[in-house]
């Protein structure tokens, strides 16, 4: 099993620190784009939140879950090999069910007269899934982790 | 016939006084692999079962079945009672 640079994570921290960046890049890009006229503190916490969520999102992905989602198959075991195909299966649906949903508020929004992201804002959520899907496979690999501690 | 897959991993492990760590080397294994085919939670590969009979030296349905095995003082009775 080849060694790569990873970030040692036990799952709790892992579970913790994916609550950490998907709440706070929902928040983050979600208030960004609805006030776009935010100024002050308000602003700045919008960027705080951004900022925290696209920092966390790369130590996830650099994680020991992260690197496990990289590795190539002769890097791991086939049970690590079936753990991670499934947690791309269960990336791909969830990334599938994200656009489909937002098209679909979308279309409905336009229709009913509700808010919906423009120009920038379009572009910052955007950013956002992207940087959500980078973290998403070694965050769904740590929320599945049932190895005992003693295992190793 | 059941779904599960049951195992004595565990049994011929502490038999032969072997780590979680020394069996996974043994067949190329991260050893939470073999924590997770102990207590049933991963089916494994024929060639990671064949693997790991060979380590001990046993047929694979001595190790896994689908039917739960008997305990191991009741296969000893049988057997005496099949010898006579």
């Amino acid at each position: 099993m080849t060694k790569t640079f990873s970030i040692p994570l036990q799952a709790p921290r892992a579970r913790a620190l994916s609550v950490l960046v998907y709440s706070s890049l929902a928040v983050g890009y979600l208030a960004d784009a609805a006030f776009p006229d935010l100024e002050g503190p308000l602003f700045a916490l919008t960027g705080v939140l951004k900022l925290t969520g696209l920092v966390g999102a790369a130590a996830l992905f650099l994680s020991n879950y992260g690197q496990q989602s990289q590795m190539g198959d002769s890097a791991l075991d086939e049970r690590e090999r079936d753990e991670r195909n499934r947690a791309y299966v269960a990336t791909h649906q969830i990334m599938l069910g994200c656009l489909f949903a937002f098209f679909i508020y979308g279309l409905v929004a336009e229709a009913a007269g509700l808010w919906r992201p423009q120009g920038e804002g379009a572009l910052d959520m955007l950013s956002a899934f992207a940087i959500g899907s980078m973290a998403l496979p070694g965050a769904i690999l740590a929320w599945r982790d049932r190895a005992l501690p003693d295992e190793g | 016939m059941s779904d599960e897959l049951h195992n004595r991993l565990p049994m011929f492990r502490a038999e032969r006084g072997m780590s979680r760590r020394e069996l996974a080397e043994l067949v190329g294994v991260n050893p939470q692999t073999i924590g997770f085919l102990e207590r049933g939670e991963y089916g494994p590969s024929l060639v990671l079962a064949l693997k790991i009979a060979a380590v001990f030296g046993v047929p694979v349905e001595t190790l896994f079945a689908l039917e739960p095995f008997q305990p191991i003082g009741a296969e000893l009775a049988r057997l005496s009672r099949t010898n006579g």
